[in-house]
């Protein structure tokens, strides 16, 4: 059966989901989903690297599933600005760690200190393309619910950056449904 | 979002023949869908993609070949999603498994491949224990 499934950005203690399927969020400094909000951008930083909060999506399955949906996956696409880097990590759906920083400044780094609930040290995400995406472990079966691992990125500035939105780029996700 | 089944009534569906001539879809006499894991792999003897009730492709399995059926997504957000439908046959030979793969895009763009690891769509599914040969 043709499962409707919505991707979740996940923000505050919470957390709190919005579904971001047919928009696009912004990572800016500050925990919260917008699709072009710039009252807390990232500071492009005299020296060194600001970051933006991190940013956590998961799958979720919203009706529809019969049969089991797995294999999931996640890549990049797109061309970062210069002076602009992008992290991905992930971790267990139950290790949810909002995101920390100084609102309208910079996020704290993403890393396996400040977010203990990664499963390992980011990675750069352009690593992850079409043909070498990073794999989830998570599986549904005949079910509503979230699905999957968390995915946890976040966008690094530092200070060969222009001021203004970056160009936008494109995180994807692939499943098969039985 | 909310789920609406009206909404989301696929386009692209399958339909499997038994090689008894009886037949099951994936829309079902009450209009409700069920799942490829309902097909008997012991008995089935072609799976279709039909496009608007009118067929697309068809595979023929002989007996000793075992069907797999996945409906393989691609979403981003602000993008409309996109399916590819990997509709195939494996079978073992001595110590060797053997496959033939169809994938039909909801473009109306078919391809045959084997398994491809690094390829964006051809890639191998996780079988279910009724597909091991």
């Amino acid at each position: 059966m043709v499962a409707t499934v919505i991707i979740n950005r996940k923000t505050g203690a919470g957390p709190t989901d919005t579904d971001i399927t047919t928009l696009n969020t912004r990572a800016n400094a500050e925990d919260a989903h917008s699709t072009a909000g710039t009252s807390n951008p990232v500071r492009i930083p005299a020296a060194g690297t600001n970051y933006s909060f991190w940013v956590t999506t998961r799958l979720e399955v919203t009706g529809g599933l019969s049969g089991t949906l797995d294999n999931i996956r996640w890549f990049f696409t797109g061309s970062l600005d210069t002076g602009i880097g992008y992290d991905v990590g992930d971790a267990p759906s139950a290790s949810y760690v909002q995101a920390t920083g100084v609102v309208g400044t910079s996020g704290d780094q993403l890393n396996t200190t400040n977010h203990t609930g990664l499963s390992g040290a980011p990675v750069d995400a352009t690593t992850f393309t079409s043909g070498s995406p990073k794999s989830i472990n998570g599986t549904i079966t005949a079910s509503t619910g979230e699905v999957g691992d968390l995915i946890v990125w976040q966008l690094n500035v530092d200070n060969t950056a222009s001021p203004g939105p970056t160009s936008q780029v494109t995180m994807t996700y692939r499943y098969d449904e039985t | 979002m909310t789920f609406s089944p009206e909404r989301h009534r696929p386009m692209y569906t399958w339909e499997a023949k038994y090689r008894d001539g009886t037949t099951i879809s994936q829309l079902n006499m009450s209009g409700d869908e069920i799942s490829s894991d309902n097909i008997d792999r012991d008995q089935v003897s072609s799976m279709s993609i039909l496009k608007g009730g009118v067929k697309v492709v068809t595979l023929h399995i002989k007996p000793g070949q075992r069907l797999f059926y996945r409906r393989r997504n691609e979403m981003s957000p602000g993008k409309e999603k996109f399916t590819c439908h990997m509709l195939g046959w494996r079978q073992r030979v001595g110590n060797e498994v053997i496959e033939s793969v169809i994938w039909c895009f909801e473009n109306d763009h078919i391809e045959m491949s084997g398994f491809v690891d690094d390829h964006p769509w051809f890639y191998k599914p996780n079988f279910r224990s009724f597909e091991e040969v």
